[in-house]
C-alpha cells in the first residue's frame, strides 16, 4: 500500500516500508518520518469503508483487517463465495 | 447460522434439522428399537496403511493385539507450522500415533523464535515450540531439492494423516497437494487449515492472530465502548480451529476405516472460530442489535466484572445472576446489603432492576474490594454461594490447587533445554490415557532414525540426499 502513487510524500515512496521498524531502531529512519506515513495511511482509511479495507488487503497482501462485527460476517464476500452461512 | 466448521471432501457436515424443542421427538425414541445393532468388540489396531479395522479386515488378517493408546497405529506427516497446524496432531502424539514434524533450517517455523526461553533465545531454547510439538518425531527436510520432495512423498504414501497449514496453492506448487498425494495413497486423509479456507476469492489472504481475530469478529466485541476494541490474547482463532479440526479428522478416520476412502478436510480458521460468535449474529439477525463492546457488562449477571483488591495487579471477577446469589453477595459486601435493605431494595432481586442500577452497585463494590485480599474475598464470596474467582497469572498456575489435584503440569524432557515443565493433556481419558513421551523434537532430531527405520531408506541413500542438502 505505501507504495501506492499519491499516498506517500515523494521522499517517503523511496522507503522499503517492509522493514521500517527496524530502521527506526537502527537509526535509518526517523521517528518523524515514520509517523508521517502512519497519517498518511490512517488519512486514507478513513476514507474507506470495511469492505473497501478489506478488498484492497486482499488485493495487496496488506497485514491490515477490518473490524469486523456481526453485519460485516454476514456480508462478507468469502464467506459467501463458500456457502458458509446455513 | 455459522455452517459447517470444517469441509470434509467425503463426508461433509450436513445440517440437516434445527436443534428440537423439548421433547419434541420424545415419541420417536419411545419407539426406537434401543438394542445395540452390532456386538461390542474391543479396539484394534490398524491392519495396514488404508486397510479397513472393521470386521472384514480384522477376519481376513490374523488377530490383532487391543490397541493400548487410542491413536496407536496412527501415521501422521505433520507438514504444518506455528499453531494452528501442530496443535492438531499435537493431540494425535500424546494419544498414540506416531506424527512426522516436518521442517526445514532453511526456512525456519516461526513459532521456534517465540518466547518463553529456557536459555539463551534461539531455535533450541523456546518452550512454545517445544510445548506445541509434544511427543513428535522431528524430520528435517527441504522440500525445494528433488530428493527432499521425494522423501515428502514417500512420507505421505507411508502416512494415514498428512497435516498441513500453508497459504493456500503452495501445496500444490511444491507437489504436497492432494491430488498428487493420493495417487499412492487413496485412503489418505489430508487436513488443510490456513486463515480462510481453500475456496473463494480470499482463499490466499494470509494474516496473523490480529488478522484473523478482525476478520472473525472477535475484536470488535472486545474491550470498552468508550475505547478502541482490544485484540483477545493470543492468535485466538489459530487456537480455537484445531479443536474443530481435530474433530473432522477422527470423524474422516471413522469413515476411512469402513470403507477404505480417504478425503481431504478444509478447515477456514475463521469459518471454525465464527461459532463462538454465533448468538451475536443470531441477535443481530432476529433483533438487528448489533453487539459492541461492553467492558464487562454482561445481560445475564448483575454485578458482572473484574474489581481491583488491595494488592498489586490483583483482581477479583464475579458475577451475579439470580436472586439467590444477590442475596448472598449482600452477606458479603455490606454496602450492598444496605442497599437491598433501604426501601424498595428488595426489587435488586431482579437481574433488570440490577442492571438499571448498575453504576451504583459497581461503585459500591470498587470500594468494598479495594480494601480486600483478593483470594480471601473470593473464597468468602464462593462459600456464600456468589460465583467469585481471582483472575490467575500465569505465576499462580503451579501453584493452583485444581490443577495440581488433576496433575495438569506434567514434565518432559527435551534435547535443547533439559526438563521442563508442560501443559499436560486437556482431556482425560479413563480407559487410555494420554502419555506425552517428551517435548517437541529440535528441528531434524530424528530425522535419520526416521528414514532409516520408518521409511525404509538405506543409509548410503540418507547419506546422499544430506550431502544433496535435502535433509536440513
Amino acid at each position: 500500500m505505501a507504495g501506492e502513487q499519491g499516498l506517500l510524500d515523494a521522499d517517503l515512496m523511496q522507503v522499503d516500508w517492509s522493514t521500517w521498524i527496524q530502521q527506526i531502531q537502527q537509526g535509518k529512519l526517523s521517528v518523524e518520518d515514520g509517523n508521517r506515513a502512519v497519517s498518511a495511511l490512517l488519512a486514507r482509511f478513513r476514507t474507506m469503508t470495511k469492505a473497501e479495507i478489506q478488498a484492497e488487503a486482499v488485493r495487496q497482501k496488506w497485514l491490515f483487517s477490518p473490524i469486523y462485527l456481526a453485519p460485516d460476517l454476514l456480508a462478507d464476500p468469502q464467506l459467501a463465495a463458500r456457502d458458509y452461512w446455513t | 447460522m455459522p455452517g459447517p466448521f470444517a469441509r470434509l471432501s467425503a463426508t461433509p457436515i450436513r445440517y440437516e434439522r434445527p436443534a428440537p424443542k423439548l421433547g419434541q421427538d420424545q415419541a420417536l425414541v419411545a419407539s426406537t428399537d434401543r438394542r445395540p445393532s452390532l456386538p461390542a468388540r474391543p479396539l484394534e489396531h490398524a491392519a495396514s496403511n488404508g486397510a479397513a479395522s472393521s470386521d472384514t479386515a480384522s477376519s481376513r488378517g490374523p488377530k490383532l493385539a487391543p490397541r493400548r493408546e487410542i491413536f496407536e497405529g496412527l501415521k501422521v506427516a505433520d507438514f504444518s507450522w506455528i499453531a494452528a497446524g501442530p496443535l492438531i496432531s499435537k493431540d494425535l502424539a500424546n494419544l498414540g500415533a506416531t506424527v512426522l514434524r516436518v521442517e526445514t533450517e532453511k526456512r525456519v517455523d516461526t513459532l521456534r523464535f517465540l518466547p518463553p526461553w529456557l536459555g539463551q533465545p534461539g531455535t533450541t531454547t523456546g518452550h512454545t515450540a517445544a510445548n506445541m510439538n509434544q511427543s513428535k518425531l522431528g524430520v528435517a527436510i527441504d522440500f525445494t531439492t528433488k530428493e527432499g520432495l521425494a522423501v515428502a512423498h514417500r512420507m505421505a504414501e507411508w502416512a494415514d494423516v498428512v497435516v498441513e497449514n500453508f497459504t493456500p496453492g503452495t501445496a500444490e506448487r511444491l507437489g504436497l497437494d492432494y491430488a498428487t498425494l493420493r495417487k499412492k495413497n487413496p485412503s489418505l486423509v489430508m487436513v488443510y487449515t490456513c486463515m480462510r479456507g481453500q475456496t473463494g476469492p480470499e482463499r490466499a489472504h494470509t494474516g496473523f492472530g490480529i488478522h484473523g481475530a478482525a476478520l472473525g469478529g472477535f475484536i470488535g466485541v472486545t474491550g470498552w465502548k468508550d475505547r478502541k476494541p482490544n485484540m483477545p490474547w493470543g492468535a485466538y482463532t489459530d487456537f480455537i480451529s484445531p479443536r474443530y479440526a481435530l474433530s473432522a479428522l477422527c470423524a474422516a478416520l471413522h469413515h476411512r476405516d469402513k470403507t477404505g476412502e480417504g478425503q481431504v478436510i478444509d478447515v477456514s480458521q475463521i469459518e471454525a472460530s465464527i461459532h463462538y460468535l454465533a448468538p451475536t449474529i443470531l441477535d443481530y439477525q432476529t433483533t438487528g442489535r448489533i453487539l459492541d463492546r461492553a467492558g464487562h457488562d454482561s445481560e445475564w449477571g448483575c454485578p458482572h466484572g473484574v474489581y481491583r483488591t488491595q494488592e498489586h495487579e490483583r483482581f477479583v471477577a464475579l458475577e451475579t445472576r439470580t436472586a439467590e446469589q444477590w442475596r448472598a453477595l449482600c452477606t458479603v459486601v455490606p454496602g450492598l446489603a444496605a442497599l437491598s435493605s433501604s426501601p424498595g431494595g428488595s426489587a435488586l432481586d431482579r437481574i433488570d432492576a440490577r442492571i438499571a442500577r448498575r453504576a451504583e452497585l459497581d461503585a459500591i463494590l470498587v470500594e468494598w474490594a479495594r480494601e480486600q485480599a483478593c483470594f480471601d474475598a473470593a473464597d468468602r464470596l464462593r462459600d456464600a454461594g456468589v460465583p467469585a474467582y481471582v483472575p490467575l497469572r500465569a505465576i499462580d498456575f503451579h501453584g493452583d490447587p485444581q490443577l495440581a489435584a488433576r496433575k495438569f503440569f506434567i514434565e518432559l524432557p527435551h534435547k535443547g533445554f533439559g526438563k521442563s515443565t508442560f501443559d499436560g493433556p486437556v482431556t482425560l481419558f479413563s480407559e487410555m490415557p494420554a502419555r506425552p513421551r517428551h517435548a517437541g523434537p529440535l528441528i531434524g532430531e530424528h530425522t535419520f532414525e526416521v528414514l532409516r527405520d520408518v521409511l525404509g531408506y538405506a543409509e548410503d541413500e540418507i547419506a546422499d540426499m544430506a550431502a544433496a542438502g535435502a535433509l536440513s
